[in-house]
């Protein structure tokens, strides 16, 4: 079972965590103060640690260059009321592998989790550059940006390319608007919630013209998800 | 923070002040005095030694001379003469038996080598009633004789104990002086001082509307230069202050009818229950959208502060056009827009890539929002003569001229009935962002429709 361990000293904001992670299937620790947080981290163990940047004892940037300057490599996601764009630029910089600011969705969390620990899990096929993405009858080559699917040429713009990439490579997660934002666009600032589903639905009908099984699916509240159903 | 000390205390300081400084001074002055005195005392006395060493060097010469051409008469004869004005001299002339030939002196000095440059020394001379100080000389002469000059000293040492009298009397006069005009002194600049301190106190309580006197004739010392720098100091806050109180103001009424909205919702929820979630639903959308208004609004007044600053990266102005519209296009392409790029040509700034984006991004939302009618829509990045410009144009209904100010205007809605997101902070986050840039945000005629332009000057680099 995946241990997440959240240090969090909002005792509302650890149960709603504690709460949605563990309908997810997480088992959940919490900490509530900076120290304990830190001791409980330092043992290993957890497969992700959800870190509020602001606790008391020990504030999470300190726990993080803490638990980094000790070797231990948990994947970390910052938790912040900070949610500034230059405070969400300046935590992703600090170490941590992902920076929420609060408030925030469940799902987004969530799927943030999963991301962050894919990411970090050692690569199955070694170091070999991946050079073609295969999923089903989809056949995507990195290097020429030809895309076919059951033999069918898919032409796609640039941009499509890169969200189906980006999908591709975070297969059966469910991928918010936000991280599409952040990873396709570079950008850490929030559009209005239609200018990236516009993307996606457009990369969609391209996708499964012509009748074939849906792929790419929306999340309600959450985001997308490319996968079987 | 240190606590501020205790309001009965504080009156004591300059008052203490003053006494330290005049202290300072008197101790200055008091050692100051002191080395000069010394020195006088120094340069005199040797200068009036070096007098009687020639006066008795050459009286001495006079004497061996006469003695060693024409014999001991002679010299006696010389002596007799020499004392027969009464004068500072003391002579003695003896043989070689130690008798004396001629002088004033009954016998040889105790002590006195016979054979000297200069001494010091007391002697008593015939028809004196007291010894007297006197430089003297002594010389050996042929066939044992031997000679001794000397000039009293009594007259210099008078000189030198009234000089040092006078001295010590114009000193101490001084030193009176400097120790009441340095505290008279001290304690203006006290006063003057706790007239500021006053002022400061007084803001501390909060009465932002105190100001430090400063004398009517102005630029005038360094205090009422600290006054007046402090006053523009106090108003600036005072600015400020009134600022952030109108944008609280303006945050709180402008929170209220979408919280109003929202509880109204709630209570039906609890009362009627919400069996289709469309209730809840609409509440989730009701508290995203005050959420985005509150980060809008935080990161205009971030934007106010000039917060971000040290963000600052090399880019380029076109690229971050292009991604811009790469990004809106297919949803303008939905709302039958055609939302086009002129920027090809690469136009290299330092700005705060994130910021500039997301206004960038306000400007082309608003254009989609409110000027999709038009059909068109162009966002343009071009170099200047002064640094770079944005423009994002549409060719919708405008703003008419009298309303642009208050289109820039924090929660300057032009319609109230507008939708909530973004509730009319997008201009006025997009203005502060030019402005922490240095640059201008400005709204044109597009005839019909707006143009929108943010010019940004050269940044300074480094």
């Amino acid at each position: 079972m995946t241990r997440i361990l959240c240090v969090e000293d909002d005792p509302t904001t650890a149960d709603y965590i504690a709460k949605g992670l563990g309908e997810a299937g997480f088992a959940v620790d919490i900490a509530s103060d900076g120290r304990d947080g830190l001791a409980r981290a330092s043992d290993g163990g957890y497969d992700a640690i959800v870190l509020d940047r602001m606790l008391p004892g020990m504030d999470g940037l300190s726990i993080l260059s803490a638990l980094r300057a000790d070797g231990i490599t948990t994947p970390v996601i910052m938790l912040s009321a900070l949610a500034s764009l230059d405070e969400r630029v300046k935590g992703l910089h600090s170490g941590s592998d992902d920076y929420l600011g609060k408030p925030f969705a469940v799902a987004e969390l969530l799927a943030r989790i999963e991301a962050v620990r894919r990411r970090t899990a050692p690569a199955a096929q070694g170091d070999v550059p991946v050079t073609r993405l295969l999923y089903e009858d989809l056949d995507v080559d990195l290097l020429t940006r030809r895309v076919t699917r059951a033999g069918r040429r898919i032409d796609l713009q640039p941009r499509e390319f890169r969200l189906l990439e980006f999908l591709l490579s975070h297969r059966d997660q469910v991928v918010t608007r936000t991280m599409l934002l952040e990873d396709v666009w570079d950008y850490h600032f929030d559009p209005g919630t239609n200018v990236i589903d516009v993307h996606v639905s457009r990369l969609r009908k391209k996708l499964d013209e012509g009748g074939a099984k849906p792929l790419l699916h929306t999340v309600r509240g959450a985001g997308y998800r490319l996968g079987k159903d | 923070m240190p606590t501020p000390p205790a309001r009965g205390h504080r009156p004591r300081w300059p008052r203490s002040t003053t006494a330290r400084i005049t202290l300072l001074v008197f101790v200055a002055m008091v050692g100051t005095s002191a080395i000069i005195l010394g020195f006088i005392a120094r340069v005199t006395q040797g200068q009036l030694d070096a007098d009687a060493r020639t006066l008795i060097t050459a009286e001495r010469e006079a004497i061996v001379a006469t003695f060693n051409r024409n014999g001991p008469a002679a010299a006696r004869d010389v002596i007799i003469a020499e004392l027969l004005i009464p004068g500072p001299l003391a002579v003695r002339l003896e043989d070689a038996g130690h008798h004396g030939v001629a002088g004033n002196l009954t016998a040889w000095p105790a002590g006195l080598p016979r054979q000297t440059e200069f001494q010091r020394i007391g002697l008593l001379r015939n028809g004196h009633d007291a010894a007297e100080p006197f430089a003297v000389t002594s010389f050996t002469l042929a066939n044992g004789y031997r000679l001794l000059v000397g000039r009293s000293l009594a007259e210099e040492e008078r000189l030198t104990a009234t000089l040092t009298t006078s001295l010590f009397a114009a000193v101490g006069l001084a030193l009176l002086l400097a120790t009441g005009i340095s505290f008279l002194v001290t304690s203006a600049i006290a006063r003057r001082i706790e007239n500021i301190a006053n002022v400061a106190v007084a803001v501390s309580a909060g009465d932002l509307a105190r100001r430090v006197e400063v004398q009517a004739n102005g630029a005038g010392d360094a205090f009422d230069r600290l006054g007046t720098a402090l006053n523009a100091m106090l108003a600036r806050i005072e600015t400020l202050v009134d600022e952030l109180r109108s944008v609280t103001d303006g945050l709180a009424h402008d929170l209220r009818s979408p919280l109003t909205r929202l509880k109204a919702r709630i209570d039906r929820v609890q009362r009627d229950g919400d069996s289709s979630g469309t209730d809840i639903a609409a509440i989730g959308t009701e508290a995203d959208a005050l959420l985005a208004m509150l980060e809008n609004s935080l990161e205009i007044s971030r934007a106010e502060a000039g917060i971000g600053r040290d963000r600052f990266v090399a880019m380029d102005l076109a690229a971050l056009a292009r991604d811009m519209v790469d990004m809106y296009e297919p949803l303008a392409d939905d709302n039958g827009v055609r939302l086009t790029a002129i920027a090809a040509d690469a136009v290299p700034i330092t700005a705060h890539r994130e910021l500039l984006g997301r206004a960038l991004s306000n400007l082309i939302d608003n254009a989609l929002r409110y000027g999709a009618a038009g059909g068109v829509i162009e966002v343009a990045a071009e170099a200047t003569t002064a640094g770079a410009r944005l423009t994002v144009a549409d060719h919708g209904p405008g703003i008419a001229p009298a309303d642009r100010d208050g289109a820039l205007r924090r929660f300057g809605r032009l319609d109230a009935a507008r939708s909530a997101r973004g509730a009319g902070l997008g201009l006025a986050l997009a203005a502060a962002i030019a402005r922490l840039h240095g640059g201008a945000l400005t709204l044109h005629a597009n005839r019909p429709g707006l143009r929108v332009t943010i010019d940004l000057p050269q940044q300074d680099q480094g």
